[in-house]
């Protein structure tokens, strides 16, 4: 028999699959982890094989008793996933790729993760990632990069590159990932699958390992914009447990996607600042491509400015580093997470506390101590506080540009995925990657990635498309609109 | 308007120790240099115009969300003992357990 | 002392009487009558308030109900929108490694006490700010190693930061009791000092006197008995100019007071000067309070000490003193009322007895009225036994002693210890022949014009009633025998 996980790809398709009969909730998710250990792509850290099977087995159950998949009370029923190893599973251990607590195991779950489950998905692991989340290549992780999931020796793009890598290479139906500035579009984009940031406060941010906390979303990483829509509606909607969640219900995404929209109505926003060269020639051209198809359809294609985005990467790295400087702090060693021997004989307290962190990676490292530096006193007002201001400045952009547009169109990234090692050595460089993805963080909207072609080596090109703040519904349309196109 | 900040491996040093980060003599020096590199990057903020913006540190600005001052403990384990407990590093007498501290 | 002026400015950190902690659904306090030494370590904590990757804050509503009770309790303007802010530093009872306080932005700012002290002169000191905060776990030191306990790790605070207006270390005590008077009396502090819901830090610099430039000062942390306080303050400013007189300079420490032997004492954990590196918390939004919902508050407010301590004086006579120590605490306060409103004691003599025997019984022990054995009937009875003549002056005093240590209704005290004065002349009249009789020289005396002598007589009478005599009736009594 065909792999299952390779031949029921959507969770549609799976749900069809398993009305009909073809594969059971059980049989796909040992087909599943069948693939993972074979596969040398490195994008799980945990493997939850014994508590999996017992959910699909559970599931199975439930569907040999009722006939069909109970889709309206369970839309996820049966369908494999992976989490980022950011987000916390009670019981099973969670790491952020980081040595500093590759012993961690959570005594609680994460809301998204937990509503996920109810709707009665099953959890096959928890996926590489960039070190905390700091790193746009996946090369940062302390146990190993993770592999583009088609081209050999390239990198996957990070931080969220396990869960971009898994989808594409079937070892998982979808996978959830986190985005501070670009970290699931932008994998999305190098690995050709689709990727989410919601609207900031969109998805509970608890039980989401803090990274940057007026940056951070969840958001998904799957093989089409309605498995996506699907995983939405699931997860999204108020959270008591998260103050920064907002307060509104749960999205209808997959309802709206329905609708196709009328392109003779839609200005499409083009930001003239994001075309002063820089683009490859392949992304260049498979943007124009995009853009093209868009105007065949009846939408008007309107440039507009966006002055101050020249400074987002600036602004981004003040305040994530600054906000990621104190989230960090916990990592003491005091009440969970790795101890190093020589700790427990420190004679003072600052170098017990000095040994434990010893185990975070460079890159880490090097953003916490940027961090601490632009808040200490002295530099505050410089550095932070002048962030902060900018980055209203940045927000202030997009609310103009809206008045004009109803969606902005741009390339997720500069260029495809690059090989190991060509970019890591340079931190500027690495940043620079981000310019597109990382204005859509500081404003708090949703945008998404979504495969518009390849390069000439085959490499996966993604297109952006950013609404206004709360507009899913409306960014699901038109992104899957585009994405069905003809 | 900005004064020029000296960017040197005794700043380096001070920093990390304030961040509690070890660092080598190598890494000193390489952070050092990295450290003034992103700086410079980032002193192009400098040059904006910010009279009158308020510096913004949230994306929503909603009501103030609260809850009710009515208890919900969480749970213990199988002992009855905290679940925060439960993989310590060092415990002891229901305590984390830490190097004297002086 | 009188070529130095001192400079004192006082911190206290509040405990507020909430069911839950700040940010968490755990428990803030244990069940009633429990001990905080009776929870079991680390029982009432989450992953939240244990700081554990991914949680996060949640403000309890009830947290800023009694912050904004405090602000307009003293005077204080109510800061409408105000932030919460993260304190950055390490230590093993501050789990998050930050601690969420508020910083440039604080719920309540500028407010006042007005002190009445002991020579009845009136001293405003101005309250800067009072702001919500978290407290921190603690930490118990062993030998060997330190264990951390983080039940009150999360737990709300206020902080009431005075301006440096105290210039004696009794201005310092009274105004942490007029604090304590009033955080107690409108129900947001419980009031137990030895279990931390009240603790000061004081800031004491000197300066020559009339000087404008303030010294350098040192912290003394945590003192948490109004004694301990005033005895810190006064060694602390001796210590100061000791120090400045022998031509040292102040440095600018924490120090902790040692009760045993009455120093403050560098800590010696060496702290570099902090830096906090202060920023609005990313995840709590700012707090925005309706000035209706303030209001409310404001007419809602219990009676305040100050307003009942007026009253007490206005209506029932007593000396503002005297008032001011009765509403000292909300225990104290309601203690009187029912023995003087419910038990009909007269308010007089029922201060008297409180603001001496029971205050003096108190402070000893450093407890709480509501901690002792003593009951409104108690103090009821005594007055009462004490108007009526069956008890003297002296015997009631052994009363209350009695009933302090057992409790024990008055009447049996009384019995049991024989402490019923001799008020029957027919019973006092042999005791009086027989000292008359037995000094002849002093009645001779007397009767030529040393009318003095009648304090002797009276002395002698009491000795031979073994004290039990009605000393208010003797006078009369042996005035009468003497001039027959």
């Amino acid at each position: 028999m065909a792999q299952s996980n390779l031949e029921f790809k959507t969770i549609k398709k799976i749900h069809e699959a398993y009305n009909a009969k073809k594969v059971s909730p059980l049989e796909l998710t040992q087909d599943f982890f069948k693939s993972i250990k074979a596969s040398k792509h490195n994008a799980y850290l945990t493997v939850c094989e014994e508590r999996a099977l017992g959910q699909a087995k559970a599931a199975t159950q439930t569907l040999s008793k009722s006939g069909k998949v109970p889709s309206d009370q369970f839309p996820l029923f049966g369908i494999p996933l992976g989490l980022k190893d950011v987000l916390t599973l009670d019981g099973v251990r969670t790491t952020c790729a980081s040595k500093i607590i590759e012993n961690y195991i959570p005594p609680y779950t994460a809301t998204a993760v937990e509503r996920l489950e109810k709707a009665g998905s099953i959890t096959l692991g928890k996926l590489n990632m960039d070190e905390f989340a700091m790193g746009g290549s996946n090369e940062n992780s302390a146990f190993g990069p993770v592999l583009h999931p088609t081209h050999e020796g390239y990198v996957p793009g990070g931080s969220s590159g396990g869960s971009a890598t898994a989808v594409k290479a079937g070892l998982c139906v979808a996978a959830l990932g986190t985005d501070t500035g670009g970290s699931v579009r932008l994998p999305a984009s190098y690995c050709g699958v689709v990727g989410l940031k919601p609207t900031y406060g969109r998805v509970s941010r608890y039980g989401l390992v803090a990274f940057a906390s007026s940056l951070d979303q969840i958001g998904p990483l799957t093989h089409d914009t309605e498995d996506a829509a699907r995983i939405l509606d699931v997860m999204s909607g108020h959270d008591p447990k998260d103050s920064t969640s907002a307060a509104m219900p749960k999205s209808q995404v997959l309802k709206a996607m329905t609708t196709a929209p009328d392109w003779s109505k839609v200005k499409i926003g083009v930001p003239k600042e994001y075309s002063v060269g820089g683009l490859s020639p392949d992304v260049e051209k498979s943007l124009q491509e995009s853009l093209k198809w868009f105007e065949k359809k009846g939408a008007k294609l309107i440039p507009i400015s966006l002055p101050h985005t020249k400074y987002a990467v600036a602004i981004y790295y003040i305040v994530a580093v600054s906000e990621a400087s104190s989230n960090l702090a916990r990592f003491d060693g005091v009440r969970f997470g790795v101890r190093p021997k020589d700790a427990d004989q420190s004679p003072d307290l600052p170098t017990f506390y000095k040994r434990v962190r010893s185990n975070f990676g460079p890159e880490v490292k090097r953003r916490i101590i940027l961090g601490t530096f632009a808040l200490s006193s002295g530099y505050y007002d410089a550095y932070y506080r002048r962030a902060c201001q900018v980055r209203r400045l940045v927000k202030q952009d997009f609310e103009k540009a809206f008045s004009q547009v109803d969606v902005i169109i741009s390339p997720v990234s500069p260029s495809t995925a690059f090989k190991l090692g060509e970019k890591s050595k340079d931190p500027i460089k690495m940043y620079l990657n981000d310019i597109f993805t990382i204005p859509v963080n500081l404003a708090g909207l949703p945008a998404m990635s979504v495969p518009c072609g390849q390069d000439h080596k085959g490499l996966p090109i993604g297109l952006q498309f950013t609404t206004p703040a709360f507009q899913e519904e409306k960014l699901f349309s038109m992104a899957h609109a585009f994405e069905v196109r003809t | 308007m900005q004064a020029p900040i000296e960017v040197n491996e005794a700043l380096t040093r001070k920093i990390s120790d304030l961040a509690r980060i070890q660092l080598t003599d190598t890494e000193v020096t390489t952070f050092t240099t990295q450290l003034k590199d992103i700086l410079a990057y980032v002193d192009q903020l400098s040059e904006v115009n910010v009279a009158g913006v308020e510096p913004m540190t949230h994306p929503l600005d909603p009501e103030t969300p609260t809850r009710e001052d009515i208890a919900a403990p969480f749970e213990t384990d199988a002992e009855g003992k905290p679940k925060v407990l439960l993989h310590a590093p060092e415990k002891m007498y229901d305590s984390f357990q830490v190097p004297p501290i002086l | 002392m009188s070529e130095f002026e001192a400079v004192i400015g006082l911190e206290v950190h509040c405990q507020l009487a909430t069911d839950t902690k700040i940010f968490c659904g755990c428990k803030a306090r244990p069940e009633g009558g429990q001990s905080v030494a009776d929870v079991g370590a680390n029982a009432n904590t989450c992953p939240v308030c244990t700081g554990h990757p991914g949680t996060l804050p949640v403000l309890n509503k009830k947290v800023l109900e009694y912050a904004v009770r405090a602000g307009l309790a003293t005077g204080c303007q109510i800061r409408l929108k105000n932030v919460f802010a993260r304190k950055n530093y390490f230590y093993p009872d501050l789990p998050k490694g930050y601690q969420i306080s508020q910083y440039d932005l604080p719920i309540c700012e500028n407010g006042q006490l007005n002190l009445t002290l002991k020579d009845g002169t009136t001293k405003q000191v101005h309250i800067q700010r009072i702001h919500m905060e978290e407290d921190a776990g603690k930490n118990v030191h062993l030998s060997d190693f330190s264990l951390v306990n983080l039940n009150r790790a999360c737990v709300p605070l206020i902080e009431i930061v005075s301006g440096p207006d105290m210039k004696t270390s009794e201005e310092a005590g009274a105004y942490l009791r007029a604090l304590y008077a009033i955080v107690t009396s409108i129900d947001i502090c419980d009031g137990n000092m030895q279990e931390g819901n009240f603790r000061c830090d004081a800031n004491v610099s000197v300066m020559p006197k009339g000087s404008k430039t303030f010294g350098t000062r040192a912290e003394i942390k945590n003192v948490n008995s109004f004694r301990f306080v005033e005895k810190a303050i006064d060694y602390e400013i001796q210590r100061q100019i000791e120090v400045i007189k022998s031509g040292g300079k102040v440095v600018q420490e924490t120090r902790l007071y040692d009760s045993q032997k009455n120093v403050t004492q560098s800590m010696r954990s060496k702290e570099e000067a902090h830096d906090y590196r202060y920023f609005p918390e990313p995840d709590l939004i700012p707090v925005k309070l309706e000035q209706a919902w303030v209001d409310k508050i404001k007419n809602s407010m219990p009676e305040l000490p100050e307003q009942k301590k007026t009253r007490y004086a206005s209506e029932l006579g007593l000396s503002l003193y005297d008032a001011g120590v009765i509403t000292g605490s909300k225990t104290m306060a309601s203690f009187f009322e029912m023995a003087v409103q419910k038990l009909g004691a007269a308010a007089k003599p029922a201060a008297n007895f409180l603001t001496g025997e029971v205050a003096r019984l108190l402070n000893e022990e450093n407890i709480d009225i509501s901690q002792s054995k003593l009951r409104p009937e108690h103090i009821a009875e005594v007055v009462k036994l004490t108007q009526d003549g069956t008890i003297s002056s002296t015997g009631a005093k052994q009363v209350i002693a009695s009933a302090w240590k057992t409790g024990d209704p008055v009447s049996k005290i009384v019995d049991q210890e024989g402490l019923k004065q001799v008020s029957d002349v027919g019973a006092l009249e042999p005791a009086i022949n027989k000292v008359i009789a037995g000094f002849p020289q002093q009645v001779a005396e007397y009767r030529s014009g040393k009318e003095k002598l009648i304090g002797f007589f009276v002395g002698q009478v009491m000795k031979e009633t073994g004290g039990k005599a009605n000393p208010g009736m003797l006078q009369d009594l042996i005035k009468k025998k003497l001039s027959s």
